[in-house]
């Protein structure tokens, strides 16, 4: 009787369901948390993934199960991901980035736009290698995003057009993301020279309140008209940037870039690492795509950094064209790295609010670029 | 898709890229030209 309840537990337990594939799993979580802990890459998104991912790959949870029937409940992660699947988080977590946002730079010297435009270079790049492998127009999509340097909206699209490629995806953007200090600086020295480099810019212009409150209105009316689909990445973020800059309601603005987006963040990245089970990432073809983020990431470092040069001659030397690598979106590591290696060719160079301009242009461009990736193949 | 097709479209999306991106850039600089205008014009009001 004893023995027959053992064997029963033993048999309900998760351990007589554990093959080769769920300990791999578990594994690749563990490494997770260990960039995130102790590397510090990207905790906030990265250490909730990693979580995910280790609550996915413990046999017999059935967290992330489908209801069996209309009148039993499915699992908890199921629900939560609904958000991801639904393209709301992603659309959350950028009116919380809207709020954090300060889009001054970019008012200032409206030209960076260009240098956003530029730097999702790596995303056609990615795009047109990536069906060359094999992959079809949807997936492909979905890896070049990757180049964007934008999580949420790498994860709005992928979720769109290829969700059996969402863990991979959002594990190598956010990855990439945190290693923008490694993948950036070798590229922008090796296509710029020490006196491009060297180039101290003029300082910003002060930008009124009403340019700041107008900014917003009119860059969601444009960029809507001209790409619907792109409403409701755009809409929240200047939404969000409005919240802030209106100065009238603090405490939405308030909620939008403290609470609201934490609880998202959380929901975001437990519910993501949650569909990185082993049937669907362990294949050749994540190899393949984190490959090709790191190829889209460099390829748009490469844009940004050519069209600053090509700012540079235009403007007769006064663009440093350090700061196109800004325009990569990961705001604000990439500006950070413009300004580290401008100020290590000149230490009287000070080019971080110069390249902020880029920087935002960066985010509105990948959010455009996924728009229009979404109306292609959508 | 053929590898024609590909570069088809990607050079598609970079253009519209720019396009939308260079339309912001305009408008910008008509909205700070506009605004500039306007607050001259409350300045010289008062």
């Amino acid at each position: 009787m004893f023995t027959d309840a053992l064997i029963q537990l033993w048999k309900d337990s998760g351990f007589a369901a554990l093959n080769w594939q769920y300990l791999i799993m578990i594994a690749i979580s563990c490494i997770l948390f260990y960039l995130a802990i102790v590397k510090k890459f990207e905790p906030l998104l990265l250490l909730p993934i990693a979580f995910g991912m280790l609550l996915a790959n413990l046999p017999m949870t059935g967290l992330m199960a489908e209801p069996p029937s209309s009148t039993e409940p499915g699992g908890m992660l199921y629900y939560l991901y609904l958000g991801v699947k639904k393209g709301i988080y992603p659309s959350l977590i950028f009116l919380g980035i809207g709020v954090m946002t300060d889009f001054g730079p970019l008012i200032a010297r409206p030209i960076s736009l260009l240098l956003g435009a530029a730097a999702q270079l790596g995303i056609v790049v990615a795009f047109v290698i990536a069906i060359a492998l094999g992959f079809t127009p949807q997936q492909a999509a979905s890896i070049g995003i990757i180049g964007g340097a934008d999580g949420p909206t790498a994860i709005y699209l992928t979720t769109k057009l290829a969700p059996e490629l969402l863990p991979a995806i959002a594990i190598a953007a956010y990855s990439y993301m945190a290693l923008i200090p490694m993948i950036q600086p070798p590229i922008m020295k090796l296509l710029t020279t020490q006196k491009e480099r060297e180039t101290k810019m003029e300082q910003l212009r002060p930008v009124s309140k009403l340019e700041k409150v107008c900014f917003p209105i009119i860059v969601t009316i444009l960029c809507v008209l001209l790409l619907p689909s792109v409403a409701p990445l755009i809409g929240m973020l200047m939404l969000g940037n409005l919240f802030k800059e209106s100065g009238v309601v603090d405490r939405l603005s308030d909620t939008a870039q403290n609470a609201l987006i934490n609880i998202v963040t959380i929901f975001l990245g437990v519910t993501v690492g949650a569909t990185a089970k082993a049937d669907t990432f362990l294949r050749p073809e994540t190899l393949k795509i984190i490959a090709l983020g790191l190829m889209a990431f460099m390829f748009s470092t490469v844009g940004g950094v050519l069209l600053g040069k090509l700012l540079y001659y235009i403007t007769g030397g006064k663009i440093n064209p350090l700061i196109g690598s800004a325009g990569v979106s990961a705001v604000p590591m990439a500006a950070r790295v413009s300004q580290i290696v401008g100020q290590k060719a000149n230490p009287t160079n000070y080019l971080l609010m110069h390249a902020m301009g880029p920087n935002v242009a960066g985010v509105i461009g990948s959010a455009v670029a996924a728009g229009i990736l979404l109306s292609l193949f959508g | 898709m053929s590898f024609f097709e590909s570069i088809t479209i990607a050079l598609f999306c970079l253009v519209v890229v720019f396009t939308v991106l260079s339309v912001l850039c305009i408008f910008i600089k008509l909205q700070t030209f506009i605004i500039k205008k306007f607050e001259a014009a409350i300045k010289r009001t008062e």
